[in-house]
C-alpha cells in the first residue's frame, strides 16, 4: 500500500512516499510558481521511478504553508503536527523539536507518540528564520550554503542586535561599510538568530532530547550556536527538510489503515 | 423570518456601519461617536443624540502614519485613519476613553487633525476597589453629562437617563440570551455571526436592534428545538483580548474546527455586561456598572481577578482551550499575558496567543497556529 | 559633558549609602517600598520606610548597556520587547539567574503613581504578583484641559487611603508633623536642583542637560532627606566657582538646544560628545526639570497632590507645547530635539505633530529621532548620526 505526504513550504516543497511504513521515495524541490502546478510536478517526479501514479496512492496528506492549495490531498494537517509525528517516528526519545523553516521557526513539544503537547512560533517578523538568513546572505554577497561554515571560522563575532529584518540589514550594511571582517559579521548574524530562536524556545518547558528539523538544520553554524545555548547536543536528522512530509505521510498511512480497519 | 435573513440585516449594518448615523444626522439629530471601550452610551442617548462606535476597522493605512509611530496599535491607528480620511466628519462629537498610554495621546492628535467640534476624554478610574474610585467616577460622569448637554443643547434628566438605561439594559440582556443559546447549541449560527450581532449593536438604533434580536432569538430557539443531533464536533474555545479583528479571524477559528463559547473582549462580553441598576440614581447606577465590569488589562487587576476570571470562564463554558487575541503593541495585554498564561497552564488549560492587527487580513501564519492548536487539543486529527 | 566635578565623589558616596541603606533595611526588617520616580516619596520617608526605585534600576542597567540582556530574560517569559525598557530590565532581572548590575531589591510593598505612564502600574502589578506583595495605585487621571476639584479631591482622598494602607501593612503610625518636615527638606532640595538647572541659561553655561542626567540621581532617591539638600548646595557652590574660573559645560558654546525628555542612556556620552563637537549645549529638558518642584510644606498632603500628578506627561497637548516653548524661550534655545522613545509612549506619541507646531510657532529648527532609552537593539547609530549631522548644519 502506497501513501504520500507533501509539504509545501515557502521556499522548498517536499514529498515522501511510504510503502508499508517504509520510505519508498522522497524529493525536495524549490517552491516556485503556482502551488497546484508544483504539487503535481513534485508528485509526478517522486512517483515515476516507482512506476505508479497518483491514483495508486491510498491516501495523501498535505502540510506546510501551501497545504490548502494542494488539489489532490485528502486532508490538510499543519506542519507543527506533522513535524511532531515525523520526528517521533525517527527518534522516539525526542521531546522537543526545533523547526527552522523558510518563513517560520517553531518550537514543538511532543509526547512519546509524537502528539503535540505545546508549541511556539515566531511572530510575523522574519528575524530568526531561513528567509532572514537569505536576506543577510544577499546583503553580504555570500552563498546561503556557505553562511554556516563561514560562521564557524570567526573568533570574534560582531554584536548584532536583531529585532527585525530591516533593522538588522541596515546594521549589517553599516558594519560592511566600516570594513569589518565578513566572517565576524556572519558569525554575529548566526548568534543573533540563535538568540532569537532560543528566546522563543524558552517560552516552552524544554525537555531533552532535542531535535532540529527544517532547512535551518542544515546550517552547521546555527546548529552549533543553538547547542551552545541549550547546553546539549541536537539531533540532526539526515534529511531534516523531509521530516514534515514524512510526518504527513505517516498520517496518510494511519488514515488509510483506519479506513481499512473501520 | 429565517435566521439567515435576520443575520443578513445585522451583516448589512456591519458592512456599512455609519448609514444609520448619517441618516440620523440628516434628520437633524446630533451624532456622538466613541472609541472602545466603556464609554457610557446611555448618557449620549439620554441627551437626545445618537451614539455610534468607531472600531477602527479600516485597512490600507496611509494618512495616520504621518501622526503615529509604527509601534502604535492598529486599533487607534485605524480609527485615526478614518478620521483623517473624513469618514467620520459627520460626527458632532467623539469620546475617547482613557485606557492606556496610546489613548492618552490620542485626544490631542484628534483635536489637531479633525473637524469634529467636540472631542473629549472619558477618564475612568484605574483602580476599582477603593471607595474613592466610585466617588470620582460619579464626578467624571457628571462632567461628561454636562458636556454632552452643552453639545446637544438638551438637558439630561434623571427620567431621560433612566429610560435610556432601561433600553440599553434590554439590549444587553437580549445579547446575553443570544450568546447563551449559541453556547448551548453551537452551530445554530456561526461564531462570526454571534459577534457580528454584538458589533451591530454598536452602530444601530437600540430599539431596532432589540426588535430584530428578539426575532433572532426566537428563530434560534426554534431551530435548536428542531435539531435532533445535539452532538457538535467543534472544539469549544474561549477568546480573550481586546477586539476580534480582523473579522476573518472568526472564520479561521471555525474552519480549523473550533467554536467560540465565551470571551472577555471589549467587543464581546465586556460590552454586554453587567446591567445598570434601574432602581438607583442613574449616574450612580452607571458608575457601579463600570466598576463591576469583567476584568480588563487596562485597569488595575492586582487581586488576580482576571486570572481567576479566565480560569472560571473556561470551566464554566466547558471550553477545551483559550485563545488570546492580542493586538500587536497592546501594552496592557502584553503585561498581563505571562501571568494569565501561567495561571492557565497550571490549571491544565491549553492556550494559544495570536497577535492580530485591525485591518490586516493576512492571516496565513495565524491559520497554521490555530489549526495546530486545535489539532493539539481536539484529539488526533485522523480519528 | 563637563570635566569631572568635585561633587562626583560625594555623589558616589551618597549613592553607595543609599544602596547600603536598602540592604540594611532588609536586614532590620524595615519595609522596602517600591515607588515610582514621580511619587510622593515624602510620605515614605516620613514613616521611616525605605523607598526603592525600580526605574532607577532600569536606567542603571540601560546606562551599563545590559538592557538587552536583561530584557531577553523577560522576553523568554512572554514580556515582549515592545514593552517599556525599564520594565523589561526589572522583570528580566527578577527571572534572570545573572545580575549584571546587582540584583533588583525585592519589595515588601509596591506603590505606584500613574501620572508618568500606564506601563509603571502594569509592571508593578506584575511584580506584585511575582513577589506576592501588596500593591497600591495612586491613580492620577489625565488632565486633558484643566484640572478640577473632582480630580483634586480624588487625589487627596487617595492619599488618605494610601496612609491607611501603609499604617495597616507596616504597623507604623503616620505623623503629619513629620511629613511637614520631610516636605520642607524636599522643597529645599528641589529648589537647589532648580538653581543648578537654571545655570544652563547662562551663555556660556557651566552646566547642561547631560550633566544634569548624571547629577539627578540624588534628587530622585534622596529627595525628602538632608542628604539631597547637602548635595545640591555643594553642587551649586561648585558651579558658581566654575563660573568664576570660566570652566564651561562644553568648550566652545555657540548654540543652545532644548531636548525633550529622557536621554538614550546607553549612548549618553556618545550624544554628549556629538553635541559638544558641534558647539551645541543641550540646555534643558522637561525630564530633568520633573524634580524641580516647589512644595508648600504648610499644606503637606495638598501640595503633594498638586505637584506630582500634574506633571507634563499627564497633560494635554496645549500645556505640553507651552511648556516646551517656555523652556526654549527661558534658555534661549536655537532649536529643539524631540526623542521618539519607543519605551515611553505617553511622551512620544504625538511628537510628529508637536514638531510641526513648535516649528510653526517658534520658527526654530526641530528634529525628531527614533530610538529607545534603554535598548540598543532599537538604535540605529549610523542613521542617527546622519540625522544629527544634517540638523547641526541647519543650526549654523
Amino acid at each position: 500500500m502506497y501513501v504520500a505526504g507533501i509539504d509545501i513550504g515557502s521556499i522548498y516543497s517536499k514529498a515522501v512516499i511510504l510503502k508499508n511504513n517504509q520510505v519508498a521515495a522522497s524529493l525536495v524541490k524549490r517552491t516556485g510558481g503556482e502551488i497546484r502546478t508544483i504539487s503535481h510536478r513534485i508528485m509526478d517526479e517522486a512517483l515515476t521511478p516507482l512506476g505508479i501514479q497518483l491514483e495508486d496512492l491510498k491516501s495523501i496528506v498535505a502540510t506546510g504553508y501551501g497545504r490548502i492549495s494542494v488539489p489532490f490531498a485528502e486532508k490538510q494537517v499543519t506542519e507543527i503536527t506533522c513535524f511532531g509525528r515525523g520526528t517521533a517516528q525517527l527518534f522516539p526519545d525526542v521531546r522537543t523539536v526545533i523547526d527552522i523553516g523558510g518563513q517560520d521557526s517553531k518550537g514543538i513539544k511532543i509526547d512519546e507518540r509524537g502528539r503535540v503537547t505545546d508549541f511556539v512560533m515566531n511572530d510575523k517578523c522574519a528575524a530568526g528564520t531561513g528567509r532572514f538568513l537569505e536576506v543577510m546572505a544577499n546583503a553580504l554577497e555570500v552563498n546561503l550554503e556557505d553562511m554556516g561554515p563561514l560562521a564557524l571560522q570567526s573568533e570574534s563575532p560582531e554584536e548584532i542586535g536583531i529585532t527585525c529584518t530591516v533593522f538588522a540589514e541596515s546594521q549589517v550594511i553599516s558594519l560592511v561599510g566600516e570594513g569589518r571582517r565578513k566572517v565576524d559579521i556572519v558569525a554575529g548574524i548566526h548568534q543573533a538568530i540563535a538568540e532569537r530562536i532560543y528566546g522563543l524556545l524558552k517560552m516552552l518547558k524544554i525537555e531533552e532530547r532535542i531535535a532540529i528539523t527544517g532547512g535551518g538544520a542544515k546550517n552547521i553554524g546555527l546548529v552549533h550556536e543553538l547547542e551552545k545555548r541549550l547546553g546539549t547536543e541536537l539531533i540532526v536528522p539526515e534529511e531534516p527538510q523531509l521530516i514534515g512530509a514524512h510526518g504527513a505521510a505517516l498520517m496518510a498511512m494511519e488514515m488509510a489503515m483506519h479506513r481499512k480497519g473501520g | 423570518m429565517a435566521i439567515k435573513e435576520l443575520l443578513n440585516r445585522f451583516n448589512a449594518v456591519v458592512t456599512d456601519p455609519y448609514s444609520e448615523a448619517r441618516s440620523r444626522k440628516e434628520q437633524g439629530q446630533k451624532v456622538i461617536g466613541w472609541l472602545p471601550t466603556d464609554v457610557p452610551e446611555e448618557l449620549i442617548h439620554a441627551a437626545g443624540a445618537f451614539p455610534v462606535g468607531s472600531l477602527g476597522s479600516c485597512s490600507k493605512i496611509r494618512l495616520a502614519d504621518t501622526h503615529l509611530q509604527v509601534w502604535v496599535c492598529s486599533l487607534m491607528r485605524g480609527s485615526l485613519e478614518m478620521g483623517l480620511r473624513g469618514d467620520l466628519d459627520f460626527l458632532d462629537g467623539l469620546i475617547i476613553p482613557q485606557t492606556c498610554d496610546t489613548t492618552r495621546a490620542m485626544v490631542g492628535i484628534w483635536r489637531q487633525t479633525s473637524l469634529i467640534p467636540y472631542i473629549d476624554s472619558f477618564m475612568m478610574p484605574k483602580q476599582v476597589k477603593r471607595s474613592s474610585a466610585r466617588e470620582y467616577l460619579i464626578g467624571e460622569l457628571t462632567r461628561l453629562k454636562s458636556n454632552l448637554e452643552k453639545v446637544t443643547g438638551n438637558l439630561i434628566t434623571n427620567e431621560s437617563l433612566g429610560t435610556s438605561i432601561k433600553l440599553f439594559n434590554e439590549n444587553r440582556q437580549l445579547l446575553r440570551r443570544m450568546f447563551e443559546i449559541h453556547a448551548d447549541h453551537p452551530g445554530l449560527i456561526s461564531s462570526r455571526e454571534v459577534y457580528t450581532v454584538i458589533k451591530a449593536a454598536m452602530y444601530m438604533d437600540k430599539v431596532k436592534h432589540n426588535g430584530i434580536l428578539q426575532d433572532l432569538i426566537q428563530a434560534m430557539k426554534q431551530k435548536a428545538a428542531r435539531s435532533i443531533d445535539k452532538s457538535n464536533p467543534k472544539v469549544r474555545l474561549v477568546i480573550s483580548g481586546g477586539v476580534w479583528e480582523p473579522p476573518e479571524i472568526m472564520d479561521l477559528i471555525e474552519e480549523a474546527g473550533g467554536v467560540v463559547v465565551g470571551d472577555d473582549m471589549l467587543t464581546g462580553m465586556r460590552y454586554l455586561s453587567p446591567d445598570a441598576d434601574e432602581k438607583r440614581d442613574p449616574l450612580e447606577a452607571l458608575a457601579d456598572r463600570q466598576l463591576n465590569k469583567i476584568p480588563f488589562a487596562g485597569f488595575d487587576n492586582q487581586n488576580y481577578e482576571r486570572r481567576r476570571f479566565l480560569h472560571n470562564l473556561v470551566r464554566h463554558t466547558e471550553a477545551a482551550g483559550l485563545i488570546f487575541l492580542h493586538l500587536k503593541f497592546c501594552e496592557p495585554e502584553n503585561y498581563d499575558y505571562n501571568d494569565m498564561r501561567e495561571a492557565l497552564n497550571s490549571a491544565g488549560i491549553p492556550n494559544l496567543r495570536l497577535e492580530t492587527e485591525v485591518g490586516n487580513p493576512s492571516l496565513g501564519q495565524i491559520r497554521t497556529r490555530l489549526e495546530a492548536f486545535i489539532e493539539m487539543i481536539g484529539g488526533d486529527p485522523i480519528e | 559633558m563637563s570635566e569631572p566635578f568635585k561633587t562626583a565623589a560625594l555623589m558616589k558616596e551618597l549613592m553607595a549609602k543609599y544602596y547600603d541603606l536598602g540592604e540594611e533595611s532588609r536586614r532590620k526588617g524595615i519595609p522596602v517600598v517600591w515607588v515610582t520616580a514621580v511619587f510622593p516619596v515624602e510620605i515614605i520617608y516620613a514613616m521611616d520606610l525605605y523607598p526603592y526605585y525600580p526605574e532607577n534600576f532600569g536606567a542603571l542597567a540601560s546606562a551599563r548597556k545590559v538592557a538587552d540582556k536583561l530584557s531577553m530574560a523577560a522576553e523568554a517569559k512572554g514580556y515582549f520587547n515592545d514593552l517599556c525598557g525599564y520594565a523589561r530590565c526589572g522583570i528580566g532581572d527578577a527571572y534572570s539567574l545573572e545580575h549584571p548590575v546587582g540584583k533588583i531589591l525585592s519589595p515588601d510593598l509596591l506603590l505606584c503613581c500613574n501620572t508618568q505612564c500606564g506601563s509603571l502600574p502594569k509592571w508593578f502589578e506584575a511584580a506584585g504578583r511575582f513577589y506576592n506583595k501588596p500593591y497600591f495605585l495612586w491613580d492620577s487621571p489625565m488632565i486633558e484641559d484643566e484640572t478640577s476639584d473632582i480630580k483634586q479631591n480624588y487625589l487627596i482622598k487617595q492619599l488618605y487611603e494610601l496612609i491607611d494602607f501603609l499604617e495597616i501593612t507596616t504597623k507604623r503610625r503616620f505623623d503629619i508633623n513629620k511629613l511637614q518636615e520631610v516636605v520642607a527638606l524636599s522643597s529645599q532640595a528641589t529648589a537647589l536642583w532648580n538653581d543648578c538647572l537654571e545655570m544652563a541659561a547662562l551663555k556660556p553655561a557651566p552646566f547642561g542637560f547631560f550633566d544634569a542626567c548624571i547629577h539627578m540621581a540624588p534628587i530622585v532617591v534622596w529627595r525628602g532627606r538632608q542628604e539631597a539638600v547637602d548635595y545640591y548646595r555643594q553642587l551649586k557652590a561648585e558651579l558658581e566657582a566654575r563660573l568664576e574660573k570660566k570652566i564651561y559645560a562644553i568648550p566652545n558654546e555657540r548654540h543652545k538646544v532644548y531636548f525633550d525628555h529622557i536621554p538614550v542612556w546607553p549612548r549618553l556620552r556618545w550624544f554628549a560628545d556629538m553635541f559638544a563637537a558641534n558647539d551645541t549645549l543641550v540646555a534643558a529638558s522637561q525630564y530633568t526639570h520633573a524634580w524641580a518642584m516647589n512644595f508648600d510644606p504648610a499644606r503637606p498632603l495638598e501640595t503633594l497632590a498638586e505637584h506630582y500628578p500634574h506633571q507634563f506627561v499627564n497633560r494635554g497637548v496645549d500645556y505640553r507645547l507651552k511648556l516646551k516653548m517656555d523652556f526654549m524661550r527661558h534658555y534661549n534655545c536655537d532649536g529643539f530635539i524631540l526623542f521618539s522613545n519607543r519605551s515611553c509612549k505617553p511622551n512620544s506619541i504625538g511628537l510628529y505633530d508637536k514638531k510641526r507646531m513648535l516649528t510653526e510657532m517658534t520658527g526654530l529648527p526641530g528634529l525628531v529621532f527614533e530610538g529607545d532609552m534603554s535598548d540598543l537593539r532599537f538604535f540605529s547609530e549610523g542613521q542617527i548620526k546622519t540625522l544629527f549631522e544634517t540638523y547641526f548644519e541647519q543650526l549654523v
